[in-house]
């Protein structure tokens, strides 16, 4: 038994590694956001870290920002909450939309159908304004439970 | 030599293990229709003997794994041949099994005395689901990447221990490195085990089997002379009008056998080998992936809207959860009266099911033209790639995705999707060949610089069309604002042009668009020289006066800036910042200032304009 104790711990490490907490960065002027609250999709650019290896600028995700009022933005993470598929919004008919099982999302982040392949609404995401900069808390959810839990 | 064999068969039982594989008796008979099992054994071994050529040349990991596949395509002496082989072995073992298994069945060679047999069988089609599923993850391109993406999803609505368990496949919070490392023990560690370990449980219960069925043939007497010559001391005997598997039977598999490898050859060399997608890029929306084929019964039937929401879990895992227990259960089934031919029925509408939900997925695919469109250029992006990791003699360390990082071909068309598209359009489109999210508001940019571009922009009937400046402020100015003087002067002097005057300014079209200096020009340019030298003088005072409000030449003020119009430099000084004294000045509409703003790097600002230019490479 000895080995096979000894290995599954190791085998777990992935979950006791320290959970992320995010990663707060500056994606937009607010300037750059139409006043009419049509979102705008901005990659998250870092230096992120996989096991041994650092890799230099590159992206670790996107982010929807959209205006709600004058001076208030709101952001998503733009993976689906179901398995990360790639979300878009579609002007046409005013909803995000994945194209993996075609979940659908209000302007709000609600799903927009009882019975939505996604377990919950898109993942907001906390934003900071400082002076005309907007800045966003970056994180990853673990997809397709109803709870927001942090990846 | 025979006291070498009773010496050899007294220590191992080697001889009598040989001879009953060898000289066992086949039950009912050799035939064709018993070189399934024995196929699908072969295939099991091409897939062994390819796979570990293979893992000689593979190496797991984000930034090796889609680059070692790729040496191994166009490096590796023969390596497309062998990845061939394994790749389209794997795809028809899944046939194999699931033809074996229906011959099993329907035969009743599932009941009594043999179901262990049958179960072991069943769980090796689980298992090589699971080999193969693995192996497509590995060259983590787009397939791979997205296979693990929403597997480890789907794992994760698993009640409770979900989440834990998709960080256990995945190894960290994301598919990347650890997945890679996980997937690659399964798939040559792991489940090879499993199924070696399967093997040789059929191989004892076989043996168990050949031996009870001689046992009962010798009860039973047997015919004159079918009992077989003592030689070796352990042949089994066999029944009147019965065949030995060796040779009667042996020579059909090895025939099947080889010709079964003949047509993964062919196949192989048909294809030019196994596909290899654009590499892995979680950056890129990529909605044109898809499981293997043989798994898009499930990707169908996560798509029904019955199966949405909570219930995601019905086909994800009862179903196939179902259809395994149901297979176990089989043998017992047949026991009762009617059970074999409900068996047979269910296993027939389960295959049907399966074949049905494949096809229509297939073809709605085949008509969708969203689908069709993101597969042509998810198919471009693995040309790309491959062309550059070919063309570049070797990759650099930190993989592929560092040269497409640098690659203007690439990253042109998206950083203009991003960037631009939110005002500009490209032929229309967002550069990457998508509509645009919002209608343009400011000109199209296809062909900037060239003649065609510079004659309908200084053309009464385009400039203020929203296809170029039709949407902007210079047209349309704000409250307080005056229309631009250059809309003035196409809409009212241009327009009241002499045809001699209207000549003229076709000379300054071309000499202005040789400054732009496009390569695609670069011929008509050459040609034209006389030409541009006369449309240049007639910037001047002396024809169409543009240096009343332009800088060009001698004439040293004015904005924008004429000289070198449209080359790379200006263009992608203008891109730094368009409200620059050289270019609009106070005048700027709303084009922001990437360069000056830190919104795009140099590198990536050239990348937008050689793309845009058509002379990436």
């Amino acid at each position: 038994m000895g080995p096979v104790v000894a290995g599954a711990v190791v085998v777990a490490h992935p979950l006791i590694e320290r959970r992320d907490s995010g990663l707060l960065v500056r994606l937009a002027g607010m300037d750059d956001l139409p006043v009419d609250g049509a979102p705008q999709l901005y990659q998250v650019l870092a230096e992120p870290t996989e096991a041994w290896l650092k890799f230099s600028r590159r992206s670790i995700g996107s982010v929807f920002l959209m205006r709600t009022a004058p001076e208030q933005v709101r952001a998503f993470n733009a993976s689906c909450p179901h398995v990360s598929g790639p979300i878009t919004w579609r002007e046409d008919t005013g909803d995000f939309y994945c194209p993996l099982h075609e979940s659908r999302f209000a302007a709000d982040g609600a799903r927009l159908a009882a019975d939505s392949p996604s377990p919950r609404d898109l993942d907001s995401l906390d934003v900071e304004l400082r002076g005309r900069e907007v800045w966003v808390r970056f994180q990853n959810f673990t997809p397709n439970t109803a709870e927001k839990k942090p990846a | 030599m025979r006291s070498l064999v009773d010496w050899l068969e007294a220590r191992t039982g080697v001889i009598g293990f040989l001879s009953d594989l060898l000289f066992h008796a086949v039950p009912g008979g050799a035939g064709w229709r018993r070189v399934w099992g024995s196929l699908v054994l072969f295939a099991l071994f091409c897939q062994a003997v390819t796979g570990t050529v293979l893992w000689l040349f593979y190496s797991p990991g984000v930034v090796s794994a889609w680059e070692s596949v790729h040496y191994i395509q166009t490096g590796v002496t023969g390596g497309w041949v062998v990845r061939g082989l394994h790749h389209y072995t794997a795809q028809v073992m899944v046939v194999l099994l699931v033809g074996h298994l229906l011959q099993l069945v329907i035969g009743g060679w599932y009941r009594a005395p043999r179901e262990f047999s049958f179960w072991l069988t069943v769980v090796m089609i689980g298992v090589v689901l699971g080999t193969s599923f693995t192996g497509y993850i590995l060259p983590w391109d787009r397939r791979g990447f997205m296979a693990s993406t929403v597997s480890s999803g789907l794992m994760a609505n698993t009640p409770v221990i979900g989440p834990w368990l998709r960080e256990l496949f995945l190894g960290g919070p994301q598919p990347g490195q650890a997945t890679l490392q996980r997937v690659m023990v399964l798939h040559v560690g792991v489940l090879p085990a499993v199924t070696i370990g399967l093997i040789v449980l059929q191989t004892v219960l076989f043996r168990r089997q050949v031996r009870l069925a001689a046992g009962r043939t010798a009860a039973a007497g047997g015919a004159p002379g079918a009992v077989a010559e003592g030689e070796g001391g352990g042949r089994t005997p066999v029944a009147a009008g019965g065949d030995r598997w060796f040779p009667a039977q042996a020579w059909r598999d090895a025939a099947a056998g080889a010709a079964f490898f003949a047509a993964m050859l062919g196949v192989t060399l048909v294809m030019r080998g196994a596909p290899l997608e654009a590499p892995a890029d979680a950056s890129v929306a990529d909605s044109s992936a898809r499981p293997e084929w043989y798994f898009l019964f499930l990707f169908k039937l996560l798509h029904l809207e019955v199966f949405g929401g909570a219930r995601q879990i019905i086909p994800a895992m009862i179903l196939p959860g179902l259809a395994f227990g149901f297979l176990m259960l089989m043998p017992l089934l047949a026991r009762w009266k009617f059970g074999h031919r409900l068996n047979v029925v269910a296993v027939g509408a389960g295959v049907l099911g399966y074949a049905v939900l494949t096809g229509l997925t297939w073809f709605q695919d085949w008509r969708d033209p969203d689908h069709q469109a993101a597969l042509a250029r998810a198919q471009a992006e693995a040309a790309r790639a491959r062309h550059l990791a070919q063309s570049a003699h070797g990759l650099p360390p930190d993989g592929i995705l560092s040269v497409l990082a640098k690659d203007a071909v690439t990253q042109g068309p998206r950083l203009f999707a991003r960037k631009c598209a939110s005002c500009h359009s490209f032929d229309g489109h967002d550069g990457t060949g998508r509509p645009l999210a919002t209608e343009a508001s400011a000109a199209d940019l296809a062909g900037f610089g060239s003649r065609r571009w510079l004659r309908e922009f200084l053309d009464p009937a385009h400039l203020t069309t929203p296809r170029y400046w039709g949407e902007t402020a210079f047209v349309k100015p704000p409250e307080g604002r005056k229309v631009s003087k250059m809309v003035t002067f196409v809409t009212e002097d241009v327009a009241a042009y002499t045809p001699a005057q209207k000549a003229q300014l076709e000379k300054v079209v071309i000499a202005l668009s040789a400054e732009a200096k496009l390569a695609s020009q670069a011929a008509e340019d050459a040609r034209d020289a006389a030409v541009i030298a006369e449309g240049a003088a007639l910037l001047g005072e002396d024809g169409l006066s543009c240096t009343d409000c332009h800088k060009w030449r001698d004439e040293t003020s004015g904005r924008p800036d004429l000289d070198g119009w449209g080359s790379r430099q200006w263009t992608i000084d203008f891109i730094h910042n368009p409200a620059h004294e050289r270019f609009y000045g106070r005048n700027n509409d709303r084009m922001p200032a990437y360069g000056e703003k830190g919104e795009l790097t140099a590198g990536e600002i050239g990348m937008i304009v050689d793309w845009m230019r058509g002379e990436a490479k």
